[in-house]
């Protein structure tokens, strides 16, 4: 890194520790800065200061390479552990995978046990739908009589106009019986629900 | 960017060794997706000194830095796939390893160590060659850093990586990096200066001719 001075004026300490940082930043060798040397000559703080950082990074590069313990093993020891941890992860991964679906077709399973013992009628309300309608109250015909020719509407049970629902839960049903037949050891007739 | 009154400009590109085998790593890369186990291998031989080498540095235990680095090595190779193969490896690699260490030191404040954590040494003892007690007491001193300070610290000048690196690696603003390098160098100096380190065996110190 280069840098221009654009300020003729002596370092002070504040400054100096920024240029040290901007030296070091660059990779460059501090003994060769002279605004640097400049400084340190006059200022014993600084001078220390230099001294102790060129001298904890030179620590840092001349420490011995560190590696992992190598036992008796061949040398791809530490490799070898990581292989072996890596091929664990992905068996004890495919393990979850099979247990998650086993349990979900179990879970399912038993949900709809549990449906078809829970309704008296085998399920067959889940498909139909009363239709009946529910007459309107005697206050309101007294009133439809005196207002004349004039009469609400007969209430109509939600049920009627539900009647385009009956495809949804249609469908429905068939992927229930669909999945319970699915399950292992169900041998219950297809028209059930 | 000034920085006591200089104007620093772009700086020269930096020779990175690893610039030459990119390549080589690619391909290695390339088939460790392909389950070639031997590439795994190769791949782990490869970088184990560094990663090994910044996990110790950042964690203080041997044990503990070869668990992270096994523990790095198992996720680089399970997330191979999401390395962006534009980019340098090794930066990549490393992040991963200062993020373990990073999850390790956090996990050690929640619980009571029941082995000291990094060996207290004793009071300078004056036998002993200046330049491993310096050593030691480095290592003590960047244990006292604040996680990301220390692993700034050390991607940077143990490792060697450029600001930029280090930058994308760790998914952090550069000013930030640098902010951190500058404050890691600090902190370890007030504390070896405390710790009299210096003052005690000036024959530790490369004397910068002034």
């Amino acid at each position: 890194m280069r840098y221009e001075k654009f300020q003729s004026n002596p370092l002070d300490c504040r400054k100096f520790k920024a240029r040290l940082n901007a030296v070091l930043d660059a990779r460059e060798d501090v003994s060769h800065d002279a605004d640097l040397r400049a400084h340190a000559r006059h200022c014993p703080s600084c001078a220390q200061w230099m001294h102790a950082l060129t001298a904890v990074l030179a620590a840092i590069e001349e420490t011995t390479p560190i590696a992992p313990a190598i036992s008796l093993a061949p040398q791809h020891d530490f490799a070898l552990r990581v292989l072996h941890s890596v091929d664990l992860e992905r068996k004890q991964q495919r393990r979850w995978y099979r247990w998650r679906i086993a349990s979900l077709a179990i879970a399912g399973g038993l949900l709809i046990a549990v449906l078809n013992w829970g309704l008296p009628d085998g399920g067959n309300s889940l498909t139909t739908l009363p239709s009946h309608p529910v007459t309107t109250p005697a206050p309101m015909r007294q009133l439809a009589d005196l207002a004349g020719d004039l009469s609400s509407p007969p209430m109509v049970f939600v049920g009627n106009v539900a009647e385009g629902f009956k495809p949804v839960t249609t469908s429905v049903n068939t992927a229930l019986q669909t999945l319970l037949r699915s399950v292992p050891g169900n041998d219950l007739p297809p028209h059930v629900l | 960017m000034a920085a006591g009154g200089y104007l620093l400009l772009e700086p020269p590109l930096r020779q990175n060794k690893e610039l030459t085998l990119t390549d080589e790593v690619r391909a290695l890369a390339q088939r460790c997706l392909a389950g070639d186990q031997a590439a795994m291998l190769a791949l782990v031989d490869r970088y184990q000194g560094q990663v090994f080498g910044l996990c110790y540095r950042m964690l203080g235990q041997r044990q503990d830095a070869e668990d992270m680095a096994q523990e790095t090595f198992v996720r680089a190779l399970r997330s191979l796939s999401h390395w962006d193969q534009d980019r340098e490896f090794l930066p990549w690699l490393l992040a991963i390893a200062g993020n373990r260490c990073r999850t390790c030191l956090a996990r050690r404040k929640t619980r009571p160590p029941s082995t000291p954590l990094v060996e207290q040494l004793p009071d300078r003892h004056g036998n002993a060659e200046p330049a491993k007690h310096l050593a030691e007491e480095l290592q003590q001193a960047l244990a006292r850093l604040r996680a990301e300070y220390r692993q700034a610290f050390l991607l940077f000048h143990e490792q060697e990586l450029s600001y930029a690196e280090i930058a994308a690696a760790l998914d952090c603003p550069l000013g930030t990096v640098k902010t951190w390098v500058h404050r890691a160098r600090r902190e370890v100096i007030e504390v070896l200066t405390k710790r009299d380190v210096f003052t005690e065996a000036p024959h530790a110190l490369r004397k910068v001719s002034i």
